[in-house]
């Protein structure tokens, strides 16, 4: 008993200690690999994509807004792998570039989005008083503009643009989700750990971000992850309702929500392409998040999935000499 | 649990395999069931039978029910329960004798009453080209709904709600150019209006347009009374019984209508017992709806949407109707649009031919504006067309090249084209072959509201594009005159204009066509406006509605006055669909 | 705690108060004119014609007045339950939203109820069976629910059953209380693409916190007495689990009052979000007006009730 809790006390101590970087991520990616491999999965198509989106330039074929005489609206061909759309460009260039945007879009605005709820809702939650009463009815009358009211009035006065897009969808979304990361931080701040660390008189910097930020680094990868799926999704929304990035910009939303719509049964390829590349990077990226909170989160490693510990295993895992791995006590469930 | 999650993957592997399968798309089996169930004939047509449900569909709510405080194309139910003075003659479009097409939304034909029919007066006399003299019918009745009770209409009631139009402040006629001088009633059924001067489109606007209204409703709720659609009222066929805003307006027949068929002048209108408008915003679902027979019309439908219903719904019938294009105005008072080389290098950059071959699959008219095809003698063919007019519509890049340098922008130069979001792909492409000449474009999306501020405050910078439709020459080469309205890119010509006020002034119909014929290749040859082609389209309506062949409007804007002739065949109907 | 509920409902007029001036302040400067929009279609006039009559609508729709006195009047008019009259169909704004709230309502919690009943036992399955491939396959499916945009889904929904079988969707609205069946007809298609959406946010959270919950200590208590694995997931684990998935729900409640507005638009359903649409599009000022003060107050009175209900439920959490 006493031997398990100094083993779980110094895994406690390993986890707060001041983490060597390097080793961190690649243990992170090994773990990744091993362990989760739909994750792994997920976050190889979404680095194939941020490369494809990288190296659009020298990857696509033709010119996301080059028209090509006598070929509009060609089914998929060897002169056109993914056919062409009304105006004759062809789709697999515009499906290339529009992974730029996509990725610029969703990444940008999923790490404003993220910083923003982070910032406020960490302060807000931390801090308490009367500044988190203030911080919270500021973010109440936020939310109680309509998101298309927020939108629209943010477009009207910036103007369209992919840079416009990015800033009032993070912005909406970053206030809205500080309340979720308050909720962690309150549930955090009541425990024990935090108190002692406030007690001994720990600034509060070191607290944030020694105890407080990682133990909410869960909630933190679930908005990220579904924030740059929502990205995309919500610029899609917006070109849909007409105020999205301006084209010829190929935006893989805009593919999916303008015209294409309308040439579903003549030309499906129009909207195939661009929505299984759209579900595709969300899938990997939301894949890619699960699997790294799983690994990340201190809350579970406590059971399964760390330390060796499965569903059914006997023994405790062993290392080449026979002799048990250090706090891997085998808990058979 | 574990049945739930069964049954959720099957959704789901039929999600997937619905992705798939949109490649093949089979052909629907309705469409090998149509049955032509033999209706009594009489001379050639056949007897029309009474009751069945018409259902049409429009995206856009009725603005308002009163059209004096909006204007009479968007108070649409008004078409339905409100007559006017005088209307297209139904009998002579494509269900009669098909000597009018009936297809545009602004009736206007050179010789001021042709192809008109009085419809609430009987007969009519002009005088003198400033007087008209309108004969009304007897006997007609307003609807029986308090407080009117179904009086009868007079000349009175004819000259009021005209009146009322045309000096409503704010009205859309209040500032028009040409009013009525004097409203005279010398007996119960006759009405007198005068006039100040001639002008080529008064009859339309003032004996085509107004609605008759009784005044009990109007006045009310202090001169609003009649915007409320509970208290619509009128001589019309049908009254309006419900109005689900978003959703829906139901309309009943009404059983004291006035008017009969003419073709079968016993019969009394209208034959359906009831009439109901759809409200769909979305284009998609709207087409959805013909297909499973929920609509019975669907209207302006471009070839693609023409070429995947038919594939579908084979029983569909069919008959082209006038499309739009889209048109580019500039800023002719800025450089670098003052210089007409510039304006005809942009010109000729486009490739016409393309746009008409590739993007509109063939179904385009080349020059549909500002005078298009089917004005007749206004209209000049491209083989008929000046050399120099010609050139500039031709497709020739080397030579904008070149145009372009003589006229200072041997690099080209940066401009703003503010267009709408389903304009946007044709302008992309409109871009890229500006591209080639070294002309950038930056395309700038704009919401219906500020794309209509920037149109009427002509506060727009560089470009700005309009998607319509030319007509007759009296109602569409005003938009060039200085100062006007509609001149949004800010033309100011003086010689145009006085040869614009020429043309309206001139009382003999074919000289006035000269007239128009010659402006039209004046426009066309300074690029006041930058044409494309314009896409032909459609409309497709089901089987059994019959009396209806395309028709669109009886007059100006009045959308929905031919399905008052028509009727449904509901066995028909039953045996396509399988239900009423 | 009652004191923090009283100062609670002062701060949310406070903020009532401050949000629909805002609103009413910068609807009015956003580009794009109502009066321009409402001539747009007058013809043959002069300018001089057309400042004259922009002039008369402006004085008839009272936007000639200063902007502190429109406000003014727009707030007494609230006051007494009246939220003004729209600008172009002359109808009271409160009746036509009284119209339109319940079939936003009934949208949204339709979307909700589906939403959960997908979300919740594929969230307690992938937690249970971690890792294996029924985790993946209900992790994969649910992914997918959110990866396809709800238009996408809505315009397949209503496109391809109308080519294959000649069948759309009932598209006239019949009221609930005129005709149950008729009415659920109509909102079931809407509310199940509506509910996949929101599906997939909320099966993450049941699938984290029940990962959370299993790893803790009085779990393992229960394992080591034998308890069978449905006594201690259900009887157990769910409940504090769905502790933060309730929030989660609860937060999605105002957003679908006025955020369905793509539904709403494909299955041309009358609720808020196309009226907000619309009104937006036509800049109709006091229609915006009125949805924003409507949503404004249901979203605040729903946070508030989150708050008391997460206070109520976890008893770590103390309002000072």
């Amino acid at each position: 008993m006493i031997q398990k809790e100094e083993s779980m006390g110094r895994v406690h101590e390993e986890a707060l200690a001041e983490p060597k970087r390097r080793s961190l991520l690649i243990e992170v990616l090994v773990r990744l690999v091993k362990e989760k491999p739909l994750g792994t999965v997920g976050g190889a198509l979404v680095l194939v994509f941020f490369l494809v989106g990288i190296l659009a330039d020298y990857l696509a074929p033709y010119g996301y807004n080059e028209f090509n005489a006598r070929a509009f609206l060609k089914p998929p061909s060897g002169q056109f792998i993914l056919g062409t759309d009304n105006v004759g460009r062809d789709i697999l260039s515009r499906v290339i570039f529009g992974a730029r945007i996509s990725m610029i879009v969703g990444l940008a605005g999923a790490c404003l989005q993220v910083v923003i709820a982070v910032i406020m809702g960490t302060l807000s939650g931390f801090i308490g008083g009367r500044f988190d009463l203030i911080m919270q009815r500021v973010v109440d009358g936020w939310m109680c503009f309509p998101w298309l009211f927020l939108v629209l009035t943010i477009m009207a006065i910036l103007g369209p643009g992919m840079f416009q897009v990015i800033l009032v969808l993070g912005f909406v979304w970053g206030i809205g989700s500080s309340r979720v990361v308050r909720g962690a931080v309150i549930a955090i701040k009541e425990n024990m750990y935090v108190e002692v660390a406030v007690a001994v008189g720990s600034p509060t910097w070191k607290i944030l971000f020694r105890h407080i930020l990682p133990n909410t680094m869960a909630p933190i990868i679930i908005l990220f992850t579904t924030g740059v799926g929502g990205m995309i999704l919500g610029e899609a929304s917006i070109s849909f309702l007409g105020y999205g990035i301006p084209p010829p910009a190929p935006s893989w939303g805009g593919m999916l929500s303008g015209v294409g719509r309308y040439y579903m049964t003549l030309a499906p390829w129009m909207i195939v392409w661009p929505g299984l590349a759209l579900a595709i990077v969300v899938y990997g990226i939301n894949m890619l998040g699960d699997a790294l909170r799983d690994i990340l989160d201190p809350k579970l490693r406590g059971g399964l999935g760390r330390y060796g510990v499965t569903r059914g295993r006997k023994k405790p895992p062993t290392d080449k000499k026979g002799h048990e791995k250090p706090g891997t006590k085998a808990l058979v469930i | 649990m574990k049945k739930a999650n069964t049954r959720w993957s099957n959704l789901s592997l039929l999600m997937a395999l619905a992705l798939v399968l949109m490649y093949w798309t089979p052909i629907s089996q309705a469409a090998d069931k149509q049955t032509k169930p033999m209706g009594a004939k009489q001379g050639g047509r056949e007897v029309p039978k009474y009751g069945g449900i018409i259902t049409v569909v429009r995206s856009d709510e009725p603005r308002d029910f009163d059209e004096a405080y909006s204007n009479t194309w968007t108070c649409y139910t008004l078409s339905l329960t409100n007559d006017n003075l005088v209307l297209e003659d139904w009998s002579k479009g494509p269900s009669g004798t098909n000597e009018y097409p009936l297809l545009t939304k602004s009736h206007l034909y050179p010789s001021l009453t042709e192809g008109l029919k009085g419809h609430l007066c009987e007969s009519w006399e002009f005088p003198d080209p400033v007087t008209h003299v309108y004969h009304i019918r007897k006997g007609i009745r307003f609807h029986n709904k308090p407080p009117v009770n179904g009086r009868e209409m007079t000349a009175e009631d004819v000259g009021y709600s005209v009146k009322r139009v045309f000096d409503m402040p704010g009205g859309w006629l209040y500032a028009s150019a040409v009013k009525p001088k004097s409203y005279e009633y010398p007996d119960k059924y006759t009405l007198v209006l005068k006039f100040d001067e001639f002008e080529a489109y008064m009859i339309m606007r003032t004996a085509g347009i107004t609605y008759t209204v009784p005044r009990e409703v109007v006045e009310m709720n202090n001169g609003e009374g009649l915007r409320n659609w509970r208290n619509a009222c009128g001589t019309g066929p049908f009254v309006l019984r419900d109005y689900v805003p978003g959703n829906a307006i139901y309309f009943e027949r009404n059983p004291d209508y006035w008017e009969k068929d003419p073709f079968f002048p016993e019969n009394q209108l209208p034959y359906v017992d009831q009439l109901k408008i759809l409200l769909i915003p979305d284009l998609s679902t709207q087409i959805a709806a013909l297909r499973s027979g929920k609509i019975d019309r669907l209207t302006h439908i471009t070839w693609e949407q023409r070429e995947s219903l038919l594939t579908t719904n084979r029983e569909l019938k069919e008959t082209p109707t006038l499309g739009n294009g889209l048109y580019f105005g500039m800023r002719i008072d800025a450089p670098p649009f003052d210089n007409v080389k510039v304006r005809r290098a942009l010109s000729m950059a486009i490739d016409r031919d393309l746009i008409l071959r590739d993007f509109y699959h063939g179904f385009a008219d080349l020059i549909a504006y500002p005078i298009p095809p089917e004005s007749g003698a206004q209209h000049t063919p491209f083989e008929e067309l000046p050399d120099s007019v010609k050139e500039v519509l031709s497709y020739n890049p080397e030579k904008a090249r070149q145009l372009l340098s003589e006229a200072g922008y041997p690099k080209g130069f940066k401009m703003e084209v503010n267009c709408l979001v389903g304009e946007a792909d044709l302008v992309a492409l409109c871009a890229s072959m500006w591209q080639m000449i070294g002309v950038e474009a930056n395309i700038k999306v704009r919401e219906v509201a500020v794309r209509t501020s920037l149109y009427y405050g002509k506060s727009y910078k560089d470009m700005l594009t309009l998607t319509s439709r030319g007509g007759f020459g009296e109602a569409f080469l005003e938009h060039y005159e200085t100062g006007t309205t509609h001149n949004f890119s800010m033309v100011s010509d003086p010689w145009y204009d006085k040869r614009h006020r020429e043309m309206m002034r001139t009382v003999d119909p074919d000289a006035r066509s000269k007239l128009c014929k010659e402006l039209n290749l004046y426009i066309l040859d300074n690029v006041y406006r930058l044409i494309t082609p314009a896409g032909h389209q459609w409309s497709l309506w089901q089987p059994w509605l019959k009396q209806y062949n395309g028709e669109i409007s009886l007059g100006y804007c009045h959308w929905f006055k031919p399905l008052v002739y028509s009727w449904v065949d509901e066995d028909l109907k039953k045996s396509v669909t399988g239900k009423r | 705690m009652r004191a923090y509920v009283i100062r609670r409902l002062l701060l949310l007029v406070a903020t009532l108060f401050l949000v629909t001036l805002i609103v009413f302040l910068s609807v009015r400067f956003i580009p794009g004119d109502v009066i321009e929009l409402m001539m747009s279609e007058h013809m043959m006039e002069t300018q001089r014609g057309r400042q004259i009559n922009a002039e008369a609508i402006k004085k008839r729709l009272g936007l000639d007045l200063p902007l502190h006195e429109q406000y003014g009047r727009w707030l007494g008019g609230v006051i007494r339950g009246d939220l003004g009259i729209s600008l172009w169909t002359n109808r009271p704004v409160a009746g036509d939203i009284l119209e339109r709230l319940p079939i936003s309502l009934e949208l949204g919690l339709l979307g909700i109820a589906v939403g959960l009943l997908i979300a919740v036992p594929i969230g307690i399955y992938s937690a249970i069976r971690q890792d294996t491939p029924g985790d993946y396959l209900a992790r994969s499916f649910a992914i997918l629910c959110i990866a396809v945009p709800n238009f996408w889904l809505a315009t397949m929904v209503i496109v391809f059953p109308s080519i294959w079988w000649q069948w759309t969707p009932p598209m006239e609205y019949i009221p609930f209380a005129d005709d149950p069946t008729g009415n659920l007809q109509q909102f079931l298609i809407p509310a199940v693409v509506l509910g996949m959406a929101l599906s997939g946010l909320t099966m993450r959270m049941t699938r984290t916190m029940m990962l959370e919950v299993l790893r803790q200590d009085y779990i393992r208590t229960a394992w080591s007495k034998g308890l069978s694995e449905r006594t201690i997931t259900f009887r157990h684990a769910v409940k504090n689990a769905l502790i933060p998935v309730i929030t989660l729900v609860g937060l999605q409640v105002p957003v679908l009052i006025g955020g369905a507005v793509i539904i709403e638009q494909i299955f041309s359903l009358p609720g808020m979000g196309r009226f907000f649409l619309d009104a937006v599009r036509d800049r109709d000022y006091i229609i915006i007006s009125g949805v924003n003060l409507v949503i404004a107050t249901i979203v605040l009175i729903n946070n508030l009730l989150i708050d008391c209900t997460y206070a109520y439920l976890d008893p770590r959490v103390k309002y000072r």
